[in-house]
């Protein structure tokens, strides 16, 4: 049996693994995130194990649409060649790369380390960039650091009141809903989302308020309610004097939000907001937590921003019983934006342009420190490049889909088909890995040894329960081998634990400082927080002390608000918003293929209001098309009173035509490169049996 | 033109202070790419203190919001960045031809655009014993409300326990009485025509407002024509005792506060051959008539379509006159626009008229009022739907021109009035079923669908959970067991309980 952690999200469930006459069995393990608690997503995670189109050997398209089997030793001498011979013809930024969240730890500083060194190329991100790149920059430049919570989530227990801005936790993640059972019994939940979801609904029956305002105008609100607080003298002087700097500015930058044109925005009334502030302003043990419907906005940055800043006034970040966090989403978004796969980090949480962190990790990599290239193209601008005039011609994908995860992703397949070489390393053959010159199979989490960082910045242990199918790889292997054929015959690992070790020097002195944590550690039992110096301890609380900012105060950042880049309202056009269902998981690429979640839900439905829907003719169940001039969707209609009259949800985890990124723009905040996947303009129209277009729903399990 | 261009900008409120950060905006871009700074900026205003937020001036003044909560801009931030700035300073002459304004103390200076921004004064009624002066040597007791200065003075009257009666039901006033009752103090509203805010409102809001009001706690004296203030001498000069009506009744009280409406602040303008009417008429593009570089902003301004015939937009939309309103969105907006035609001469268009909205955001009465309220549901042309229910303080009156709001009205219907307010602030279209926009008001919100699992983590039906303990569950482990019912956040353990008890007893 295997004592690890859910495939899933970044509350990382405990779970313990055994191999069973059936399969592997899943139960439940004691772990303070989950408390013995799974979701539907974790109970039935092992049925990915065996997937019925689990690729267990490398695959080379024929040419024809389709794919022939390859040994190992043909695939990788083909996919080094052609790099080779890309970055000979082209220059090394020719190649691109291109990581996921859900990588581990080890996975993450390898890619890295693969793409600067073995590649030479400076063209590396990750589809982090789609999700924690806004809460990140915001958390940075306030709070000097970046550490989803910065508490233990069990924190949570003891509190008084929560403002939960943008995230569905009790969709995305249910486990954690156990840790505001206090703050509801006591009436201090605040959630803000434009739908009433099922966290939403958390607030009835006196647990909270549920603010709903108009999709797209949450700084708004957030300006609206600081101004609130300064003006009826409900902020924190003192700790505002002793812990920040910019207090004047910032009221000065607010003075103009006053609750009735705050209300007038965003749709929410003037009394709620003051209620809300009023309520987390009462009394101790308050938090506050942005998720990414309040992040994936072209102001995503300012508006966690302004998160932070409603915190910081109230003086509640850095104290004990209180806080400001951001739900990481992804399964290692947290460790996962720390080592190195993003455009412009380096491991550590360094920054690549900082000359001092370059020679730190040349030196730990055993090369001269002008060896590293420099910062990269965030990922919407790295695919965008693909085509154009020095873009990218090549890119390696590591668990990733972002033919269904990028946003406006019609325009993304297209230009992946227009790359001279796409190689995806999956377990499955997932949407984008059907597009791929070469697929190599990768091993999943209950096959594979490593460490990922939860949501809460404490590092865990993924532990091998399973051996892999035979012809199957790990990501290790893969770059160890392909780093070999392009040149460097050292410095790369197939070993988890050998790869961690060399993390830890390269991360020692960083910001997100891991060398004194160790696989021994980790397996006694140690909860090990980020910093965790070599010879220093744990940090569960980061901020307890003080920030990590040159004099050690935050900075209380002045936002203006401008709204969303498309123009919204406009006549005969919906506010279309996106987010997640309870039974699947990001692009779908797993979740899809377990028979009991796919059952029940086998297609995106649209949410609408029947009043909105009535007007436009469309029967509940009914098939629609949606549309905008970047692309056309097509799914069934589900009435929902939980939604406003002139907003439609749409989840994102389902392919084909039933893509909600086909909608999505590729605006994208100018701080941070977060893609705005939160609001699109659309039209909605029911398709009517003689309609030429055909319906094609999607097979369940494929 | 060589070096910057010089914009003077005389009045230093809410208004100038966002045409100044806009401008500052300008400078900054340029300055970090390397090069010159478009603007030289000049703000000359009369008041010792920079830009605050005047619409919250009654809050301040009775205790609801602070005074470091108000500042818009800071003086020493401007000067640091270039700003010359002009604080208690009074402009006594503008000359169009050589293109100065002169200060009090002689001073002249220059510029290439002259941007008037003096917002209004209070408008002070003369009555058979006051002479419509405010000088509190003359006759203590008597005070607008426009200052922060003011709004010290009356926060002493209230600190002192003071009865105070307030002249005047408009949006100032009411909001004033409305903090004043909520503080406790002995608050009396005086104010002609049959209910407040005559102009802005029908007559069942005006009605149901009436009764809010004396719900909140205000005592209110409607209908009135004010003839004669009540003064007795004291050590200094008279102070205010009271006020009498043309009908010979009276109110007694300590402290008299006029919120009589506003004036703008032309005179200067006027002096400078400007032509004014409510206030200092501008273009669309906000240039005063017959100039063209030379502006007016927020609420000394008066936008007039300057075309003859009107344009055609100002020929389809009737004419209303538009100065000054008192209210800072569309001063704000003003200044946006005419901070984009300074920087990169984008055409600054404006509409004629305030599409202002009044919002009361009292804690106990809850009003948004806004555009033509006074159709009803019979005026052609127009779609009018309406609830009201006065025993229960509650109205909305919806007008509409193809499904978009021309005017409206919300009491005591807080998520219908946001709703409303954003609907006619964004001009988007309503459902044609109105009734919608009443129920978020209402207590139905929150129904659960039928047929919801019992465990929504992992999808459990009650079938599944029911069918479990006919098999022999006996506790909500064993459930969970079974069924995974309750093994994810937990909160649905109590109805895996109440299942199970109501199951086993059945038996």
């Amino acid at each position: 049996m295997a004592a690890t952690h859910c495939p899933y999200c970044a509350l990382q469930c405990g779970m313990d693994l055994a191999p069973g006459a059936a399969g592997v069995e899943v139960a439940g393990r004691d772990f303070p995130t989950n408390r013995g608690g799974l979701c539907r997503k974790g109970w039935t995670s092992a049925a990915v194990l065996g997937a019925p189109d689990r690729v267990t050997e490398p695959l080379i398209a024929d040419g024809r649409g389709g794919f022939a089997a390859a040994s190992w030793d043909t695939a990788l001498d083909l996919i080094a060649e052609r790099l080779i011979t890309l970055r000979s013809g082209h220059g090394p930024d020719a190649n691109g790369v291109f990581g996921g969240g859900g990588l581990t730890n080890e996975k993450a500083y390898l890619l890295g380390k693969f793409a600067r060194l073995a590649l030479g190329t400076a063209m590396i991100d990750y589809n982090g960039r789609f999700c924690m790149s806004s809460a990140a920059a915001a958390a940075n430049r306030g709070l000097g650091l970046d550490r989803g919570l910065p508490f233990p989530v069990t924190d949570l227990d003891q509190a008084g009141q929560l403002l939960l801005l943008g995230s569905n936790v009790a969709d995305t993640m249910p486990p954690f809903v156990q840790h505001l059972d206090g703050i509801r019994a006591g009436g201090g939940l605040i959630v803000v989302d434009p739908r009433r979801s099922a966290t939403a609904d958390l607030t009835a029956d006196g647990g909270g308020l549920h603010l709903q305002p108009v999709p797209g105008t949450d700084l708004a609100l957030l300006l609206g309610m600081i101004r609130i607080a300064i003006a009826e003298d409900l902020v924190d002087h003192d700790y505002l004097a002793e812990r920040t700097e910019g207090f004047a500015a910032l009221a000065r930058s607010v003075a103009g939000w006053h609750p009735a044109r705050t209300q007038t925005v965003t749709g929410v009334p003037a009394t709620l907001i003051r209620q809300a502030v009023r309520l987390l302003a009462s009394r101790a043990g308050s938090y506050v937590i942005t998720g990414r419907g309040v992040e994936q906005h072209a102001d995503g940055t300012d508006t966690a921003t302004a998160a932070i800043n409603l915190a910081l006034v109230l003086g509640l970040v850095g104290r004990p019983g209180s806080g400001y966090g951001t739900l990481t989403g992804q399964g290692n978004g947290q460790g996962g934006r720390e080592h190195g796969q993003k455009a412009d980090q380096l491991p550590g949480y360094r920054m690549i342009t900082d000359p001092a962190a370059r020679a730190t990790v040349a030196k730990v990599w055993g090369v001269p420190a002008d060896r590293l290239p420099g910062p990269g193209l965030p990922a919407v601008r790295l695919l965008a490049s693909i085509g154009e005039p020095g873009g990218i011609r090549s890119l390696l994908v590591h668990g990733s889909n972002p033919v269904v995860s990028a946003p406006r992703s019609l325009a993304v397949a297209e230009r992946l088909r227009a790359l001279d070489f796409l190689v995806v390393s999956d377990f499955v053959l997932s949407e984008t890995a059907r597009l791929a010159d070469v697929v190599l199979p990768v091993t999943q989490w209950a096959e594979e040894d490593g460490t990922l960082t939860n949501l809460e910045g404490r590092v865990i242990r993924r532990r091998a329960a399973v051996p892999p199918p035979a012809g199957v790889r790990s990501e290790l292997w893969i770059l160890t081998e392909l780093a070999r054929r392009l040149g460097e015959t050292t410095g790369f690992s197939a070993d988890p634990e050998t790869v961690f070790d060399e993390l830890r020097r390269a991360s020692a002195g960083g910001r997100a400082d891991y060398s004194g944590i160790s696989y021994e550690r980790l397996d006694d039992g140690e909860a090990c927080y980020w910093p965790y110096p070599e010879g220093g301890r744990s940090t569960p609380r980061p901020f307890a002390d003080g920030f990590p900012t040159p004099n050690g105060r935050a900075t209380l950042i002045t936002v203006d608000y401008r709204g969303p880049a498309d123009r919204l309202h406009r006549r005969g056009e919906l506010v279309l918003i996106t987010g997640r269902l309870l039974e699947h998981y990001q692009s779908g690429a797993q979740t899809r293929r377990v028979p009991e979640l796919a059952t029940a839900r086998p297609e995106a439905m649209l949410e609408i209001h029947p009043a909105t829907a009535a007007a436009l003719g469309i029967g509940d169940g009914d098939r629609v098309r949606l549309r905008n001039d970047r692309g056309e969707c097509q799914v069934r209609a589900a009435y929902s009173r939980a939604i406003r009259r002139d907003t439609v949800f749409l989840p994102f985890h389902f392919p084909d035509r039933q893509r909600a990124n086909l909608l999505t723009t590729e605006a994208t905040d100018p701080v941070s490169g977060m893609p705005e996947f939160k609001v699109a303009s659309v039209r909605v129209e029911r398709i009517t049996a003689d309609d030429p277009v055909e319906f094609e729903p999607v097979e369940v399990g494929e | 033109m060589n070096g910057p261009q010089r914009v003077v900008i005389i009045g230093f409120g809410p208004v100038a202070a966002r045409l100044i950060d806009r401008l500052r905006a300008a400078n900054r871009s340029r300055r970090a790419a390397g090069e010159p700074e478009p603007f030289a900026i000049t703000v000359i205003g009369a008041e010792p203190e920079p830009a605050y937020h005047r619409v919250m001036i009654g809050e301040l003044a009775t205790g609801v919001a602070t005074r470091a909560s108000l500042w818009l801009s800071d003086a020493a931030q401007l000067i640091g960045d270039g700003v010359d700035v002009r604080l208690g300073a009074v402009v006594t002459e503008v000359d169009r031809e050589a293109r100065t304004v002169t200060l009090a103390g002689g001073e002249l200076i220059t510029w290439h655009r002259l941007v008037f921004a003096t917002g209004a004064r209070a408008y002070v009624p003369a009555l058979e014993g006051f002479s419509g002066r405010i000088d509190p040597r003359e006759l203590s007791g008597v005070q607008v409300l426009r200052s922060l200065d003011d709004a010290d003075r009356l926060r002493d009257a209230v600190a002192a326990g003071r009865r105070i009666v307030v002249l005047g039901g408009g949006v100032l006033g009411l909001e004033l009485v409305l903090g004043l009752a909520r503080a406790g103090i002995d608050a009396t509203l005086i104010h002609s025509g049959p209910y407040p805010m005559a102009r802005a409102l029908d007559a069942d809001g005006g009605r149901l407002l009436l009764r809010s009001l004396r719900t909140a706690g205000v005592f209110v004296v409607s209908d009135v024509i004010c003839r004669a203030l009540l003064t007795e001498p004291d050590d200094q000069g008279r102070r205010f005792t009271g006020i009498e009506f043309s009908d010979g009744r009276f109110v007694r009280g300590d402290e008299l506060v006029l919120t009589c409406g506003a004036l703008a602040r032309t005179e200067l303008a006027e002096a400078a051959g400007l032509r004014c009417h409510n206030g200092i008429l501008v273009d669309h593009d906000l240039a005063c008539w017959g100039t063209e570089a030379i502006f007016a902003i927020g609420d000394c301004a008066e936008v007039r379509c300057a075309a003859d015939p009107y344009c055609p937009e100002c020929a389809e939309r009737p004419l209303k006159t538009s100065a000054p309103a008192g209210l800072i969105a569309p001063g704000w907006e003003q200044a946006e626009a005419l901070a984009d035609r300074l920087i990169d001469g984008t055409p600054a268009l404006v509409g004629t008229g305030i599409d202002g909205m009044i919002q009361l955001k009292a804690d106990d009465l809850d009003l948004v009022a806004a555009g033509d309220t006074l159709a009803g549901p019979w005026t052609p042309g127009l779609e009018v739907a309406q609830w009201l229910d006065p025993a229960h303080g509650r109205y909305v009156k919806m007008i509409t021109r193809e499904g978009r709001l021309t005017g409206l009205v919300s009491l005591g219907m807080p998520n219908a009035g946001a709703e409303l307010a954003w609907l006619y602030d964004t001009g988007a279209e309503l459902p044609w079923d109105r009734s919608l926009l009443l129920r978020g008001d209402g207590p139905d919100g929150g129904d659960e669908p039928s047929g919801a699992p019992v465990c929504r983590c992992n999808g459990v039906p009650k079938e599944t959970v029911e069918a479990a303990i006919t098999a022999g569950s006996r506790t909500v482990s064993d459930v969970g067991r079974e069924t995974r019912a309750g093994t994810g956040c937990g909160g649905c353990r109590s109805k895996i309980a109440a299942l199970l008890e109501e199951r086993l007893t059945q038996r």
